[in-house]
């Protein structure tokens, strides 16, 4: 019988930083195999909910679930291990490492080979390791960087080290993929390439949470939308419902974003 | 001996301690760099005093004034030379540059110098002074003069005047300080020339208290440091608190228990402090 | 801040260089002019291991440790102490000796690493401190500052043959190089390993690496207690060579030593620093300068390095690679 319950569910998530509150009483749910889009202005708490959601912050209330298994007060490593893989909206890559050396260790910490295996080199070990190359190798062909894999990430653009990170957060097979800005500072070659994996990955039953200013990507991608102000939900829906909502659009404007609103709602 | 001399006596090491911890943690509040050459900047400042009373007939007040603008000029060279290209968040960087310029400055004083320890004779050795019914050497008294009045003038720049606001500002974060019209680099440099200054005034007063000789500066370094450590990094109100904390516990050891104990008193506090409040007496909590 | 690459720059030429230092440096008592060279070469091994350990947790976890000669002179007395008060073989003395220090490392690194980077470096050089007070003041157990004196040698025996004699210069040589390689390679063998990629991850970037499920804290311990065995090892030996040991052996030289050799050499670059351990001890020997002037020396190199090459040797001439294969790419 497959499981009623969503692959995420976020209940009454509140955080404050010095009396003023980034987060006020989120909830909302996650369904397997879906792109929930997580959208709102500068400031409206969308970084802050994420990072308390991924352990990288402590919130003071609420619950997050995923699978059914409790992850409030977690420590980040212990959250992503559990299944919640994230992207940093500053990218955030090993510079120093190649590409290889990059997405391998993003894996290490889960395919369950102790420490001391590691060290004695046993087969179990080798045999990980192996694995992680082929599944690296094959998500570096993915984001197009197959050429690149033997140089320092320093080597790449920030588009490319973008693309880097999203293999990475691939790497270990995640529940759920966060992804944070992803279009961030990148040019339109690289976000029609992001937009066009992310697709095809969630076509292949990958559940992804991105949280993006550019509204146009997130109507055209997400199949549902959660949109955020002064750290509260403002609405939830599917796109074509929160393009139509007049609240929304209302907390858009006044803001330097109202203008890009606009257009991403009614300029096509 | 009488507690209340052994108490005494420690709150005037504390108050010596205090300059050269409030030093220290002013310089890494503004620059984030912990600096492992403050120990002989320290020893330059009695040094200087040294060679000042010794073989150019100072007065010991001009000297120790003298001594101390000396040392400041030292470190204003050092932050325009060394400091002033360490970024924030090079943190390591910052301590192994300040850790060579402290192995030179040493090993070139030992050279120049001779590692022969030396007695500072002034005017005002040997002779004590009567407090509350205590007896206090003068030098002691003096030393302790200099220390409250070089502290409650730096508590004053730093709250009352738009430079001292700057510095505040540059602790907590680079953009205040813009929005308070100063440029970092300048309120960064004038924070080393505080820091240094009073590190060289704390060698100086000390010079006739203690014997003189370039190895004189590692192990007031480590208390500095551990002044720092328990005050909690970077805060000044902290720096002399703790400094005066670890004066009383290492008079008090030394006094009721012996010599090691006195010497393993700052080890003690330190270890009982990061048990219980491991960011410091006034640090705001663990990392996560 | 220090970094690692693990991309090892030019593998043949490495390879052989590699080949030819082994064979110099397994052959030196052979055509060593005199005991002295020998005795210095010697000296060079031992501040290879210990600048190793220091490597492992600055270089690789990206930690600044001033606890390397605490638990050099931890081993020291540890296993002086096991020999002449309890009768133990060097050898098992050496054994334990490291065991101590590891032990020691991860009770103090629970404490340390909760608080911040900066309070790091400071706990770990009061740990030094403290140590070295507790040796000088501690004297029912220690003696003081008189030392242990009248260390035996260590031998390496097969049957009742004696292979090596611990007694002469080549003989303490060849234990030392024996010791150090094994040391070193299994240092190596374990940094290329996932566990070594882990220390750099963290080192790099901590919150990326906790966001792909790594504790940053479970490999910053390990490190540290990884530099602690190192380090309290090539203590343990290093006092059979000396055949005493007193609170000197926690003399702010060596700790000053180790991390000028860290830092020149690279931090985060293996072969590098193990050079530069070589460099360094024969540098003096060479320039026959007085102690002040050597140490004068070795803190302008230190300064200009930091100022000018922070990554050291190692992480120059990486970045020239780097540089190199860009153009061409």
């Amino acid at each position: 019988m497959p499981s009623q319950q969503p692959l995420l569910s976020v209940e009454n998530l509140s955080k404050s930083f010095s009396g003023i509150r980034a987060v006020d009483d989120l909830t909302f749910a996650v369904e397997r195999g879906e792109i929930l889009g997580l959208i709102g202005p500068n400031g409206s708490g969308k970084s802050t909910s994420i990072d308390c959601i991924t352990g990288f912050a402590r919130a003071d209330q609420g619950s997050v679930l995923l699978d059914g298994k409790r992850l409030t007060g977690a420590r980040a490593e212990q959250i992503a291990q559990a299944g919640l893989s994230r992207t940093f909206q500053n990218v955030r890559v090993y510079d120093r490492l190649t590409l290889m050396e990059n997405v391998l260790i993003a894996r290490q910490a889960y395919d369950g080979v102790p420490w001391w295996q590691a060290l004695a080199g046993t087969q179990a070990c080798r045999g990980a390791e192996r694995r992680a190359s082929e599944r690296g190798r094959e998500l570096i062909h993915l984001v197009g960087l197959a050429t690149m894999s033997a140089f320092p990430a320093a080597f790449l653009s920030y588009g490319q080290k973008k693309l880097l990170a999203l293999a990475m957060a691939l790497m270990s097979n995640p529940k759920i993929v966060i992804l944070d800005e992803p279009l961030a500072g990148v040019n339109p070659t690289v976000i029609r390439r992001i937009g066009g994996l992310i697709q095809s990955l969630n076509s292949n039953g990958q559940t992804f949470i991105i949280v993006e200013h550019n509204v146009q990507f997130i109507m055209e991608h997400c199949s549902r939308v959660v949109v955020m102000e002064q750290g509260r939900k403002l609405a939830e829906g599917p796109p074509s419902l929160i393009k139509e909502d007049e609240r929304v659009l209302h907390a858009y404007l006044g803001k330097a974003d109202a203008v890009a609103m606009e257009l991403a709602f009614h300029g096509q | 001996m009488l507690v209340s001399t052994l108490i005494l006596n420690g709150l005037v090491m504390g108050a010596i301690y205090a300059l050269i911890g409030v030093g220290l943690s002013l310089i890494f509040g503004v620059l984030e760099i912990v600096n492992f050459a403050h120990g002989q900047i320290y020893t330059l400042g009695a040094l200087a005093l040294a060679l000042l009373v010794g073989h150019f007939g100072f007065g010991f007040l001009p000297a120790a004034f003298v001594s101390a603008l000396g040392v400041a000029a030292f470190g204003y060279i050092l932050y325009v030379l060394f400091l002033q290209h360490i970024r924030k968040g090079e943190f390591e960087r910052g301590i192994i540059l300040t850790l060579g310029i402290g192995i030179v400055v040493q090993n070139a004083l030992i050279y120049f110098y001779g590692a022969t320890p030396q007695i500072v004779d002034t005017e005002f050795s040997f002779r004590d002074i009567n407090f509350l019914g205590l007896r206090v050497e003068m030098i002691k008294a003096i030393a302790v003069g200099f220390a409250i009045v070089s502290i409650t003038a730096l508590h004053l720049v730093l709250t009352r005047t738009r430079f001292g606001m700057a510095i505040r500002a540059l602790s907590q974060n680079r953009e205040a300080a813009l929005v308070v019209g100063m440029r970092p680099e300048v309120v960064a440099g004038h924070a080393v020339v505080i820091g240094t200054a009073l590190a060289g005034l704390a060698g100086a007063v000390l010079a006739p208290v203690f014997t003189v000789h370039p190895l004189m500066g590692a192990p007031i370094l480590f208390k500095a440091f551990a002044i720092v450590i328990i005050g909690g990094l970077g805060h000044l109100p902290g720096a002399v608190v703790a400094s005066l904390i670890i004066g009383v516990s290492e008079s008090l050891a030394g006094g009721l228990g012996s010599a090691s104990l006195q010497d393993a008193a700052v080890f003690l506090v330190m270890i009982a402090m990061l048990q219980f409040r491991p960011m410091g007496l006034f640090g705001k909590g663990v990392r996560i | 801040m220090a970094a690692a690459s693990m991309n090892s720059p030019w593998p043949p030429l490495r390879r052989l260089g590699l080949s030819a230092c082994a064979v110099i440096l397994f052959t030196l008592p052979l055509w060593s002019p005199s005991d002295y060279i020998t005795g210095i070469a010697t000296l060079a091994i031992f501040f290879a291991v210990a600048s190793t350990g220091l490597n492992v947790v600055y270089g690789y976890a990206g930690l600044l440790s001033f606890a390397q000669v605490g638990f050099w002179g931890l081993g020291a007395y540890v296993s002086a102490l096991l020999v002449t008060d309890h009768g133990f073989s060097p050898w098992t003395a050496i054994g334990c000796a490291g065991a101590v220090c590891v032990f020691t490392s991860l009770a103090g690194g629970l404490a340390a690493l909760r608080v911040s980077r900066d309070a790091f470096v400071v706990i770990t050089l009061s740990f030094s401190l403290l140590l070295q007070l507790l040796a000088r003041s501690w004297t029912s157990l220690t003696r003081g500052a008189m030392g242990i004196p009248g260390l035996p040698s260590p031998q390496v025996r097969l049957g009742d043959a004696i292979l090596l004699d611990g007694n002469t210069a080549s003989g303490f040589y060849w234990i030392a190089l024996g010791c150090g390689a094994l040391v070193v390679a299994a240092t190596w063998w374990l940094l290329r390993s996932r566990v070594g990629r882990a220390f750099v991850a963290v080192n790099l970037d901590e919150n990326l690496a906790r966001s792909q499920g790594i504790s940053v804290f479970l490999h910053q311990l390990s490190a540290f207690a990884l530099s602690a065995l190192i380090g309290g090892l090539a203590g343990a030996l290093y006092v059979f060579k000396l055949g005493i040991v007193d609170p000197g052996i926690f003399d702010i030289y060596y700790a000053q030593m180790m991390l000028i050799i860290v830092i020149v050499g690279g931090a985060g670059h293996f072969w590098f620093v193990l050079l530069m351990s070589f460099v360094f001890t024969a540098l003096p020997e060479l320039l026959r300068l007085a102690p002040e002037l050597r140490m004068i020396l070795f803190g302008l190199v230190l300064i200009i390095t930091i100022q000018f090459m922070p990554q050291g040797l190692g992480g120059y001439l990486a970045d020239r690679r780097n540089r190199m294969l860009r153009r061409t790419e």
